[in-house]
């Protein structure tokens, strides 16, 4: 048995505190902590979106961006609380942590289609994204509302009014704001206020337009046709190619309206149908009186003019006023009519004069025999409109009729046109018929005489012929013909350029015999050219028996 | 530069050439007559011959032979030396001549034919080959016109001659006997008519 000590003995180490093997996990970690610190660092805001509709939203891929540079891509989408709205989720890039401002804008870039262009054509290809449009206060949010077009505050400065009009639907959200015709705004939101049932158009004029807006602008809806049938005729206006699809709105001080030196501080403004309304409604102050007619007022329409020797001073406003009055029933036969006379239209300086004077003026004309009558103001389309003029013989009595003072009127109209007819076919019995069928005998007279000397200059041209000089043409004639076959003759086969022209057609002829020939080898081997004709050699004939 | 690109072209044009085929002779064959014109006392210009009507395949460059029953082949190695139908009329009208004919006959294509107010002969070719049972066919018909007469009811005729040996010399002088048995013919019929 060997000896213990003679056995190696192992050497006994104490253990280091720690293995070199424990640097790996360490750097792992380090790398590990590095990298979640870097990508905190990355991280921008995340921000919550409202929208009405997802359409064309996605998750990862609709981008955030401002100047078409991006700053946020679309994380989640979700339905609101209610499934009354779209909630988005963006997370956005450190960059863009200073535009979140409270005012900053949102909207939705899609293609679109609409009176004023094409826009966002683009995103066809690479979908829809939303614009950012940054604010300027300071103040930052992470809750946004993006609309589904950009808001035209977004993109220009300007100014708001709002409109108001009985009824809704005249314009439409987008719809041209026109001043003089060209465009300076737009309508940027139309609404309905129930409390005082009107409906309320909100426009956005640009800068630096808005300067044009005056306390006493008036607006009025420019309809791209504009048609109206009056005692005037007809008339028809039309406006723009983009109003004549859209509509719109124009704005103007009327003409006779002085402007004040201040600018604008109205923001509400009442909105007219047309140009023509605001010029009736331009005249503040007016008299209403009622007119009583025998004869029938059909054709005279509320607006029709009231003139005084072909100037209008006054309106038409209510046609019947109110038919019959209950002790008269139909015996009543004088069917009232509510006449406005305008006092701007008479006075230049309306503000001096008052009514009362106005009135007072009337009643003394009135005696004088001043009197309304019904005419026509255009046979075609038949309407009427009341003439004011003097009729000596008329005794006058102040009365009224509910209310309002009596216009004295007296009997024209349908008499008239009468007499107008009747004048009419006078006129055409009056018509020089005789004379004119004289006239007419005359001229046929004169055409005969016309054809009479034609048939002597035919006679005359006759006589030429027969002379001596014209039967010596046909001489000349046969002479020239001669001379010709001569020429000719030079064409004849038996020349010698019709020889040779008859050689070089049959050399011409054989060309093109070879040239066949010549296809039809390059038809069977297109590399004869190249290579040579390797065609079969052709048939021995043999011998016959 | 240049020089040696065209040298290249040259020596593959050169090996192309060497790829081709040994070229094939071509011998051209005319219709020649040995007869002499007997034009003595004869009426001038008494009767033109037209250039004869002919089908493509015989109108063509080559001397046609038939293979077979319904297959003509043009030869591309005998050849005829010039238009087949010039010579054909030629040697038509050089053949008349030679016949006992009371008037001088000459060709349209002849400097004195063409405008020469003469009854005109018309021939139209249907055949005019060799065949594969070693003869040389001609076979259509004629038709002797006059500028103010009528023309005559067309005649027709088949010709054929048997080759005295193998090849095409022998076929193109077969060829040559249908043309002069078909002048006799016509020679026969003409004769009392121009009288």
């Amino acid at each position: 048995m060997p000896e213990q000590s003679s056995l190696p003995q192992a050497k006994i180490k104490p253990l280091r505190s720690l293995s070199w093997v424990w640097l790996i996990p360490f750097i792992a970690v380090l790398l590990g902590g590095w990298m979640l610190f870097s990508y905190s660092q990355s991280q921008g805001p995340t921000v919550t979106l409202h929208l009405t509709t997802a359409e064309g939203i996605e998750v990862g891929k609709t981008a955030i961006k401002a100047r078409n540079v991006k700053l946020g891509v679309i994380s989640d989408i979700a339905l609101s609380e209610h499934y009354d709205a779209i909630v988005a989720t963006a997370k956005m890039t450190p960059e863009a942590a200073r535009m979140l401002s409270e005012d900053a804008q949102l909207w939705v870039v899609k293609p679109r289609i609409g009176t004023e262009g094409v826009s966002g054509l683009d995103t066809l290809l690479s979908g829809a994204y939303i614009e950012l449009q940054p604010g300027k206060s300071a103040q930052t949010k992470s809750e946004f509302v993006v609309h589904d077009v950009p808001p035209i505050s977004a993109l220009a400065a300007g100014k708001r009014v709002s409109l108001t009009h009985a009824e809704a639907g005249k314009l439409k959200v987008g719809d041209p704001v026109l001043y003089e015709g060209f465009t300076v705004g737009r309508v940027e939101k139309v609404s309905f206020n129930t409390e005082v049932r009107k409906a309320e158009y909100g426009l956005f004029i640009f800068e630096p337009y808005d300067s044009l807006l005056k306390p006493e602008s008036r607006f009025w809806l420019t309809s791209g046709i504009d048609m109206t049938l009056s005692s005037a005729g007809v008339d028809v206006n039309i406006g723009s190619l983009e109003t004549l699809i859209s509509g719109g709105v124009s704005f103007r001080v009327p003409d006779g309206v002085a402007t004040s030196a201040h600018g604008a501080s109205v923001n509400h403004y009442p909105l007219y149908d047309s140009l023509a309304q605001v010029q009736e409604q331009l005249f503040e102050k007016s008299l209403d009186y009622v007119m009583l007619f025998d004869e029938s007022v059909r054709g005279l329409a509320p607006g029709a003019p009231v003139e005084y020797r072909g100037i209008k001073i006054g309106s038409v406003s209510k046609v019947p006023l109110g038919l019959l009055q209950s002790e008269g029933g139909f015996n009543q036969k004088q069917i009232p009519v509510l006449v406005k006379i305008d006092l701007g239209r008479i006075f230049d300086n309306e503000t001096a004069t008052s009514l009362d004077a106005l009135a007072g003026m009337f009643e003394s004309e009135f005696a004088a025999g001043l009197r309304g009558t019904l005419s026509t103001g255009n046979l075609l389309t038949g309407a009427l409109f009341i003439d004011i003029s003097f009729q000596d013989d008329e005794a006058y009595q102040q009365a009224q009729y509910t209310g309002y003072p009596v216009f004295p009127t007296t009997a024209g109209g349908v008499g008239e046109i009468q007499k107008q007819v009747s004048e009419l076919v006078k006129k055409a019995n009056a018509l020089p018929l005789d004379t004119a069928l004289n006239a007419f005998t005359r001229t046929m007279e004169s055409a005969q005489g016309a054809a009479d000397s034609f048939s002597q200059v035919a006679q005359q041209l006759n006589d030429t012929l027969a002379s001596p000089a014209a039967q010596s043409l046909p001489a000349e004639l046969q002479q020239t013909l001669m001379s010709l076959r001569d020429t000719l003759g030079g064409f004849s086969p038996d020349s010698a350029l019709y020889q040779h022209s008859e050689s070089t057609m049959a050399q011409m002829n054989q060309a093109t015999k070879d040239l066949q020939s010549l296809l039809r080898k390059l038809n069977e081997q297109p590399n004869a050219l190249i290579f040579g004709y390797s065609g079969q050699q052709d048939p021995l004939p043999k011998q016959g028996d | 530069m240049k020089r040696l690109l065209l040298l290249l072209l040259l020596a593959i044009l050169s090996l192309l050439g060497a790829c081709s085929s040994p070229p094939m002779p071509i011998t051209s064959y005319s219709l020649l007559s040995n007869v002499a014109p007997d034009t003595a006392g004869k009426m001038a210009t008494g009767l033109v011959v037209e250039l004869p009507k002919m089908p493509l395949p015989m109108a063509g460059l080559g001397i046609v032979y038939q293979k077979a029953n319904h297959s003509l082949v043009e030869a591309q190695q005998h050849v005829w030396e010039e238009d087949v139908r010039i010579q054909f009329s030629r040697k038509l009208m050089q053949e008349l001549n030679g016949q006992a004919l009371p008037v001088e006959v000459t060709s349209a294509t002849t400097l004195r034919g063409a405008t020469n107010a003469a009854p005109r002969l018309s021939v139209k070719i249907n055949e005019f080959y060799g065949d594969y049972r070693g003869k040389a066919v001609l076979a259509g018909e004629w038709v002797l016109s006059g500028v103010d007469k009528p023309a005559t009811q067309p005649v027709a005729f088949y010709i054929s001659e048997s080759l005295q040996a193998d090849g095409y010399p022998a076929l193109v002088v077969a060829l040559s006997a249908c043309i002069e048995t078909l002048a006799d013919q016509i020679a026969q019929v003409v004769a009392p008519l121009t009288v």
